[in-house]
């Protein structure tokens, strides 16, 4: 595994483990070719990140998750997942999910500045990167919440 | 609430999101597009975007996101016009061509800033395709969207940056 996926998956463990006190287990990881070419369903977090490591990061939440994730954290149950404070939160884990991720990678010597959250929500959304020699895919499983959660990164380190 | 200071940036982005558009769109496709009046303000809020878009994100003296979104009638117009007549575009192609046209957009805003005392570093980019996508972002303090006509084809594309002066 490239050492930018297992950031990535650290990253994940640990934030969700910090901020929601919840434990997630990796249950499938592909990079390259291998990742699967459909679209992404449901929300999708993403932060781009610029530097000596460069790219994208995209976390993609179905309703269900979504919203016990906001009533975790608020205390209430959302209307709907368009509500302000889910679209927040899933824009607030996906950045500290690449803060981490930046920390890690910065300690080898690969540090990028991040870009403000974007939070999309669509038909079938289909994320693709040009020039990006690094592409995975991981999919995780919330056991206490009973959901699963998908990652996908895309990056390239610059000399 | 944004500052004067900070109204001067977002105005001087906005040329600047202009003349790369220009510049890109007449060394790429030999196309001229008409630039309309852009959003009033440049209050964050959600937006939409067309079937294809590339998007590119900043870092540094200017934190945040471009994207460029066209329709996919538009997008194969564009692959066709840039990789020739002789094959229709597919998937693949209509990716490579909005990527790389966000790229040069991207880099042509970035030169453009780094000129002007704003040093920025900027993301590969991304391409995202589908239906009916509504994006919003978190720790804005600017979004400005423009719309750029295409009278010759009876298209129209936009191009939204958003993001934060630190």
């Amino acid at each position: 595994m490239h050492f930018v996926c297992d950031f990535t998956q650290k990253a994940v463990v640990a934030v969700y483990d910090t901020m929601l006190n919840l434990k997630v287990e990796p249950i499938s990881h592909l990079e390259g070719a291998d990742i699967p070419q459909g679209g992404l369903i449901g929300m999708v977090g993403s932060v781009s990140f610029a530097g000596k490591i460069t790219g994208a990061l995209y976390m993609t939440y179905n309703e269900s998750l979504a919203c016990k994730l906001a009533e975790r954290l608020i205390g209430e149950k959302p209307k709907s997942w368009s509500e302000p404070e889910v679209t927040d939160l899933i824009g607030e884990i996906t950045n500290m999910v690449s803060g981490d991720m930046k920390r890690r990678t910065a300690a080898l010597g690969f540090n990028g500045l991040l870009a403000p959250p974007l939070i999309m929500q669509g038909d079938n959304i289909v994320v693709e990167s040009k020039d990006a020699p690094i592409v995975a895919d991981n999919i995780f499983r919330i056991p206490e919440l009973n959901e699963e959660l998908r990652v996908r990164v895309f990056a390239k380190l610059e000399p | 609430m944004v500052t004067i200071a900070q109204q001067s940036r977002i105005e001087q982005l906005d040329t600047f999101v202009i003349e790369s558009v220009k510049d890109v769109y007449a060394t790429m496709l030999s196309w001229s597009p008409e630039s309309e009046p852009r959003t009033p303000d440049a209050e964050p809020r959600p937006f939409e975007l067309k079937e294809v878009n590339g998007c590119i994100g900043f870092g540094g003296a200017m934190t945040g996101s471009i994207f460029l979104s066209c329709s996919e009638r538009l997008t194969i117009e564009m692959a066709r016009t840039i990789l020739g007549h002789e094959y229709p575009p597919g998937s693949r192609e209509l990716s490579d061509v909005i990527g790389e046209l966000t790229n040069m957009l991207a880099g042509g805003c970035k030169s453009r800033l780094c000129d002007h005392d704003c040093p920025v570093v900027m993301s590969i980019p991304n391409v995202i395709r589908g239906k009916l996508i509504r994006a919003a972002s978190k720790d804005v303090k600017f979004m400005v969207q423009h719309n750029f006509s295409l009278p010759m084809i009876g298209e129209s594309f936009k191009v939204i940056t958003l993001g934060k002066f630190e």
